[in-house]
């Protein structure tokens, strides 16, 4: 997650230094914050309903701590609040990453415009 | 309105205008200066005669050119501000210190030693003390807390220690701006201009209307406000121009940063015009942005920590990027004394860590792929991201000093801000579970009910009670303590290294594609280090969060000696909620500052 958040902060500083478009940096950072923070948000949010939903409370959540040495690989819970917050991260993820290639294009064309008027207003000044 | 020319170059206040030359000495009047409220820009002031033209100044005490709450990020594009920001201004501090002196500051081993040297040490006095004055066993919980203020005396004490470092580094700044040497035993004042700044400096060492160097780089101070305004005479001169257009240029690239930065300054102001000043920090940033403006910049073309000459590793670095040698081999020969160091850092630890595994834990072998796999990820996205496609627009030592950025400074400053807001947000809970508290007193578990579950059915209850109360300190926590703090920290991080790969004289001869590149490694590289080092803390410890309540709970135990039950009911769950899960350490302290709170009401009911 936070690679992608970075990259797509990068989109928006690049904007701001190599654009200069006039961005400010809370603009260039805010997709990424936004991102980030619905990828805390629904796992805290699920961890709530799990807590308040929980049956039967003692067995659950007093349960010792899984550690490495009482559980092997693989043996990990997945009961529905742990699917769920899989599922959710992922989809979030995949969001973050679209929205990173879709944003870079974008940026990518914009860039190639700005070299090609670079270039044709070198080529008239030579002229 | 009348204006008389002060012929000893003294300013109102205290103040003089040393840089100022005989031909700009300025006219004051002396009945109309009054501090700025805050307002550090120059305004044209309509002239009352012809010529020549009188305009309003503003300069600060000690004649810098900034004032010492001008903001660490006044200037967005001003790389060096953010590095004050960790170590609380260690770096740059070591920095000015070469720079103004020639030498080089204690070497970081030593600190290192003398750090690990006080960690070990005073626990050991602490037993030695304990064991001594009690016959028998001690008390583990007696010595945890006089180890931990042991600790607290020994932090104020190098504190100390390094404001005496400082403030003779300032007094040595102050030397060069002003253009001749401080004394600082004379007391005779006559008229002589020698004399003069004399007095101007004990007027300055005595805080007799300005500021005195040890004041400013205390642990914790109180500065007073630094601006002065005045009118004087200004020949025109197309500096004074161009400086206008980088005022009203810096004006719209105005950010959030600058405008949290203004924020809290209007907070710190507001009540006693006084700005709180930490460790010097802002003072250490003021003497850095007026040796830029005195020395050339390249006096500044070092390396941090290992002050280590541009000069020496560039020719390096273009010498593979003009052969194109995509060799890894290639790369690492050009590396710098600071990427050097970072890469044997990490290999030590690795040792450090894998002989530390082989010798207390079971499973060694699972347990080493583990931190093998969290260090292997952030190396598989920084080859997809950099090295595969993208070596050249930035080079390996740039993003070995930024994924070292990442690991040790983005993280430290995220824990300590989150720690820092998560506090405002416990802190709203705990008034509501308090103000539902006494609402209904029978529901909430005695504290000295050791039976865990209690605790857990009354917060269960509350939460299906107030389900949008814990909704909103979620969407709190995740998007104000977590998100805006780590992806504020990451960008800081990224920003505040400074590398002749993002030289601006650089990036102009280069494509604007291999420009967006390296800053899009650069920030991923940072990210991978965060990424690191916060998965290392799930691995050994309990995370970010935990580590910011285990700071909250720690500082209980210090600060708070007289509700020692409490903070050791916090303790004790801060222990047990290593063995256990689901009670948070959040919820730990709601109950237990809410039993503290309710301790003295009539009805009595918890016996704390």
């Amino acid at each position: 997650m936070h690679p992608i958040c970075a990259a797509i902060q990068s989109v928006g500083i690049c904007k701001r230094d190599v654009e200069h478009d006039g961005t400010k940096l809370g603009q260039a950072i805010l997709p990424a914050i936004v991102l980030h923070g619905l990828f805390d948000f629904w796992l805290m949010l699920l961890s709530v309903i799990a807590f308040i939903h929980a049956p039967d409370l003692p067995d659950q959540t007093l349960a010792p701590v899984a550690t490495y040495d009482d559980k092997e690989a693989g043996e990990q819970d997945l009961d529905p609040p742990s699917l769920s917050s899989l599922a959710i991260s992922f989809v979030i993820v995949a969001v973050g990453l679209a929205y990173y290639f879709w944003a870079s294009q974008q940026q990518r064309q914009r860039l190639n415009a700005m070299m090609a008027a670079q270039d044709s207003s070198l080529s008239l000044a030579l002229t | 309105m009348s204006f008389s020319t002060n012929s000893n170059q003294q300013g109102p206040n205290g103040v003089f205008f040393a840089r100022l030359s005989q031909a700009e000495m300025m006219n004051v009047d002396d009945n109309n200066n009054n501090n700025n409220d805050g307002n550090d820009d120059d305004d044209a002031v309509p002239s009352l005669s012809s010529v020549p033209p009188l305009r309003q100044v503003t300069t600060y005490h000690d004649d810098f050119s900034t004032s010492i709450c001008t903001g660490l990020f006044a200037n967005p594009y001003d790389r060096s501000s953010c590095c004050i920001t960790v170590c609380c201004g260690t770096l740059l501090q070591d920095l000015n210190y070469h720079i103004v002196t020639g030498q080089r500051p204690v070497p970081w081993w030593k600190r290192l030693a003398v750090g690990i040297a006080v960690l070990a040490l005073v626990p050991t006095l602490v037993v030695v003390a304990v064991a001594t004055v009690t016959t028998g066993d001690p008390d583990r919980e007696t010595t945890v807390r006089y180890t931990l203020r042991g600790y607290l005396i020994a932090f104020l004490a190098l504190g100390i220690y390094g404001t005496h470092q400082r403030k003779a580094l300032r007094l040595r700044i102050l030397q060069d701006i002003m253009g001749q040497s401080i004394v600082m035993n004379t007391t005779t004042t006559t008229t002589d201009n020698n004399d003069i700044s004399t007095s101007r400096s004990q007027r300055r060492l005595d805080g007799c209307g300005c500021y005195r160097p040890s004041k400013v780089h205390r642990c914790c101070s109180c500065v007073e406000r630094d601006i002065v305004t005045s009118f004087r005479q200004i020949p025109y001169d197309t500096s004074t121009d161009e400086e206008e257009d980088q005022i009203r240029c810096r004006r719209q690239q105005i950010d959030i940063c600058t405008i949290l930065w203004q924020f809290l300054a209007i907070l710190c102001c507001g009540c006693c015009g006084c700005w709180w000043n930490c460790w010097g920090v802002c003072a250490t940033a003021q003497e850095h942005r007026e040796l830029r403006r005195i020395l050339p910049p390249e006096r500044f073309a070092l390396d941090y920590v290992t002050l280590q000459p541009y000069i020496e590793y560039v020719p390096l670095l273009e010498q593979v990027k003009n052969r194109q040698d995509a060799s890894l081999w290639g790369h690492t020969k050009a590396l710098s004394k600071l990427s050097q160091s970072i890469l044997w850092g990490i290999a030590i630890a690795l040792l450090v860590v894998t002989v530390n595994i082989f010798a207390h834990q079971s499973q060694p072998v699972a347990r080493l792929v583990l931190v093998v796999a969290t260090l292997g990820q952030s190396m598989l996205v920084l080859y997809l991201v950099h090295w595969r496609y993208h070596r050249f627009d930035l080079s390996l030592d740039a993003i070995i000093k930024l994924f070292g950025a990442g690991f040790c400074f983005a993280t430290g400053t995220a824990v300590v801000v989150e720690l820092l807001t998560s506090m405002i947000g416990n802190l709203v809970l705990i008034i509501t579970v308090v103000f539902e508290v006494v609402e209904d007193p029978f529901d909430i578990p005695d504290a000295n009910d050791t039976d865990p579950t209690d605790n857990l059915h009354f917060l269960q209850r509350f939460a299906r009670q107030h389900i949008f109360t814990f909704v909103i300190f979620s969407a709190f926590n995740a998007f104000v303590v977590a998100s805006l703090t780590e992806e504020m920290a990451k960008y800081f991080s990224f920003w505040m290294v400074e590398h002749p790969d993002y030289d601006l004289q650089r990036q102009r001869e280069q494509s604007l594609h291999t420009t967006a590149a390296s800053i899009t490694c650069g920030m991923v590289a940072v990210s991978c280090g965060f990424a690191c080092c916060e998965n290392f803390l799930y691995i050994f410890g309990e995370g970010l969060s935990l580590s910011g309540g285990a700071l909250f709970t720690i500082l209980s135990l210090i600060v708070r000696p007289v509700t020692t039950r409490c903070a050791n009911s916090q303790l004790a769950y801060l222990l047990s909620s290593r063995t256990y899960r689901a009670p948070s350490l959040v919820d730990a302290i709601v109950l237990s500052s809410a039993s503290y709170l309710c301790r003295d009401s009539k009805r009595g009911y918890l016996q704390t």
